[in-house]
């Protein structure tokens, strides 16, 4: 379980900033600055990813080796994405153009997806589905737009503004996503029943909780109409209780995702 | 040297003594844990009450069963670091030097063929006894079986003599990965795919391989 515990810290902080850069460059009318806060958290999160992937390996100083293969290995491939995508989160980072924000959502949605081809294509039975990329990138864009939210409350003078904007609305969707992909992987997959229901229980309670917050924020609202706003603070800390919440539903979720692990009859 | 290196399995004489899986631990010093060559079960059936009596659709059956060197190994084309290859003999091999260590063949593999050693922190797997065929002597797993269950030889050659059967349960579907391996099914087996095992579809004995 050490060695998936590298690999699902990975997989969530490298999805949070994927995420977070498919839905900034999906959204054009979104104004953003030079040295954006979200660029910069998502730069941090997928640089600590890829330091944690590291340790996965039993000889990290031979990394490089994994660049060998990327026409046929989507392991090797992978690496090359997570480059890539560092690199544009970069150029956004040094600049404020719309079009360097659409290509760093391309270089996430790409990163995503591979990393979802990277576990659909073995042997696993309860992993080889089309699910298992779908599951990646509903995983990505909660991950991502909690995130951005979370940013946002607290980098933002107008933390009304923030909870009025899309992003709640978005997270209650995505929720949904991602507990109706999660429930088609636990259904499909061919393991022992216990096991799927601790899936589905784990998920679905963390997951529930987090509609609960969506909710709670969203009341909040007729208290922050006020035009004197003294709690704006404790908004602040729901955004992280929330983006806390919804990365410990991921690690349940993703170690469950690893224990599905059968190969085959055999 | 062969080229094209292929195992014949006949799961009809097989009676599951496992040495062929001794004889493979014995010739590479296989530390605990790793077995190149091992010996599924899978069994099943019910006692079923009619007419006042009974009746019984029991059966087990056994299949020994290594790397098939296949013929499209997805664990040569997983790897990243491309330590796993299929070398000019047709034997897929790992270069100890270039794996990392990552298990992605593992993970690949719907035989389980690769394993990892701890000791090394590398993968291993069956290497057809190289040096054995290279000194044109049978692999140690072949050798050692005293029913004759097992046999090698070129691929076409083993086709020809013994003609191609169908997989069966509980071993994987042949289409993904087209393994070097002619399999004899044993009266009792089933179709590849069924759920008729004690565990469904598994073997019966997972924690021996």
């Amino acid at each position: 379980m050490e060695g998936y515990l590298t690999l699902t810290v990975f997989t969530i902080l490298a999805q949070t900033a994927a995420g977070m850069a498919i839905l900034k460059g999906i959204c054009p009318r979104a104004q953003d600055s030079k040295f954006s806060p979200w660029t910069i958290l998502a730069i941090i999160l997928l640089a600590c990813g890829t330091v944690a992937s590291m340790f996965h390996l039993n000889f990290p100083l031979r990394g490089y080796l994994a660049l060998s293969n990327p026409f046929e290995s989507w392991l090797s491939l992978e690496i090359y994405s997570v480059l890539g995508f560092g690199i544009t989160l970069l150029l956004c980072f040094f600049s404020s153009a719309y079009i360097l924000r659409l290509i760093s959502g391309i270089a996430g949605g790409f990163l995503v997806f591979v990393m979802g081809e990277v576990y659909r294509n073995t042997s696993a039975v309860s992993w080889e589905t089309w699910n298992t990329p779908v599951n990646f990138f509903t995983s990505a864009l909660l991950l991502g737009a909690v995130a951005l939210f979370c940013t946002s409350l607290l980098c933002k003078k107008d933390k009304v503004a923030s909870l009025t904007g899309p992003l709640p609305k978005l997270i209650g969707f995505f929720v949904i996503c991602r507990m109706v992909a999660l429930a088609l992987l636990v259904q499909r997959s061919e393991v022992k029943p216990e096991i799927m229901l601790m899936d589905a229980h784990i998920t679905l309670t963390v997951f529930g909780s987090v509609v609960i917050l969506v909710g709670i924020m969203q009341r909040m609202l007729k208290y922050l109409a006020d035009p004197i706003d003294k709690k704006t603070p404790c908004l602040s800390c729901c955004g992280i209780l929330m983006l806390l919440f919804v990365i410990a539903g991921e690690l349940s979720g993703r170690l469950m995702f690893y224990m599905l692990y059968s190969n085959t009859g055999l | 040297m062969l080229k094209n290196p292929a195992f014949y399995f006949n799961s009809d004489v097989c009676v599951g003594c496992k040495a062929c899986m001794i004889a493979c631990k014995d010739k590479h010093n296989s530390p605990d844990g790793i077995s190149w060559r091992r010996v599924a079960e899978y069994s099943g059936g019910e006692w079923i009450e009619k007419d006042g009596g009974y009746e019984q659709n029991v059966f087990a059956y056994y299949i020994s069963l290594s790397c098939n060197h296949c013929e499209d190994p997805i664990c040569v084309h997983n790897c990243p670091t491309k330590a796993q290859h299929k070398d000019e003999n047709g034997i897929v091999s790992i270069d100890a030097d270039r794996c990392v260590g990552c298990h992605y063949c593992e993970w690949s593999c719907p035989y389980g063929a690769p394993q990892f050693d701890e000791a090394r922190k590398v993968m291993t797997k069956c290497d057809f006894c190289r040096d054995y065929l290279e000194q044109g002597k049978a692999p140690a797993c072949v050798a050692s079986c005293p029913c004759r269950a097992l046999d090698f030889g070129e691929f076409e050659e083993l086709k020809e003599k013994y003609g191609e059967h169908g997989t069966i349960a509980p071993l994987p579907k042949p289409d993904r990965t087209k393994p070097h391996l002619i399999v004899e099914p044993n009266r009792h087996a089933k179709p590849q795919g069924s759920d008729m095992g004690i565990r469904g579809s598994r073997v019966s004995n997972p924690e021996e391989i």
